[in-house]
């Protein structure tokens, strides 16, 4: 049953591009992040007691949260590996629909880097022109509006690629960049004060802390993208050549 | 011929999971990989947020 297949597809691959992923991170995005947090931490101080329940994080406060240590990094690995297999399950479907209803060659190692950049573009690059990866202690504008900005934009983006890669007519190519451009040109929430709370010294080391932080969260980004994008397109091309 | 009908209805009630159109399949593929992106990008539960709280930071997911 091609469900079945594709799905082992995904959970195999999606296993591949997590652990690739907490290799990566663990090496150049963590302490990124455990810096961003000890900054933030003095933000607190700073502010004063009358407020300080109420800024932080949540996780320094009662709710459960993984020891830091090895607690904690199973469970970025167990959630690295769970967001990777929903990337994998969503490439799997959409590069098998894109050959069985669309007529397009099937996935193959190479086909399956170009779907995974098409990933990275989709989920890290266009969503990042508007707002950029976040650091612990940076404030951003109400949550709900930039996770709906977020989704608007990785759902137009990620059907201007499909589009323009399943379609024939030349009006696809149309389609695609008003697809992709809308959501900029609508503009991201913006915080008007990311570094609010915090003193100027400390201000200054999070901007650049963040500058970092953008060039280590891309390559995370790209290595899992690229490892689950050719994982699946092997996996396709052997399932799919049985299945037609 | 109404027994011919009747083994007809058997047999397609039989074949049903198998005649299951790979669109659907594929479409149920890609909703499980939504949900279960959504799922660890956005659910609100504390426990789940401080679970996945590295993840979601180095990804871009809109945090906190």
């Amino acid at each position: 049953m091609l469900f079945r297949r594709i799905v082992v597809i995904a959970l195999l691959s999606g296993l591949a591009g997590g652990l690739a992923l907490s290799l990566t991170q663990r090496w150049q995005v963590i302490p990124i992040i455990v810096a961003a947090e000890h900054l933030e931490s003095q933000k607190v101080e700073v502010t004063g007691s009358e407020s300080s329940e109420h800024s932080g994080h949540s996780h320094d406060h009662e709710e459960w949260g993984p020891e830091d240590g090895l607690e904690r990094i199973l469970f970025t690995t167990l959630s690295n590996v769970l967001t990777a297999i929903g990337y994998a399950l969503l490439l799997v479907a959409l590069g098998a629909a894109a050959s069985i209803k669309f007529g397009k060659a099937r996935m193959s190692f190479a086909s399956g880097l170009a779907w995974g950049l098409g990933g990275f573009i989709t989920f890290f690059a266009a969503p990042s022109l508007g707002i950029l990866p976040q650091l612990p202690g940076v404030a951003g504008t109400a949550l709900e509006s930039r996770q709906l900005w977020w989704v608007a934009t990785v759902l137009c983006t990620g059907t201007g690629l499909f589009l323009a890669h399943a379609l024939k007519t030349n009006w696809r190519w149309v389609g695609a960049v008003i697809l992709i451009v809308v959501p900029h040109i609508f503009g991201a929430p913006q915080a008007d004060d990311p570094y609010a709370g915090h003193t100027a010294e400390v201000a200054a080391q999070l901007s650049e802390l963040s500058g970092a932080f953008l060039v280590a969260t891309a390559v995370s980004s790209l290595v899992v993208w690229l490892v689950v994008g050719s994982c699946t397109g092997l996996g396709l091309d052997r399932v799919l050549s049985k299945e037609t | 011929m109404e027994n011919q009908v009747t083994q007809d209805r058997f047999q397609s009630v039989q074949d049903a999971p198998a005649l299951a159109s790979k669109g659907l399949q594929l479409a149920a593929a890609f909703a499980l990989g939504a949900t279960i992106l959504f799922a660890a990008a956005f659910a609100q539960s504390s426990a789940v947020h401080n679970a996945a709280h590295d993840m979601r930071h180095s990804q871009g997911f809109p945090c906190h």
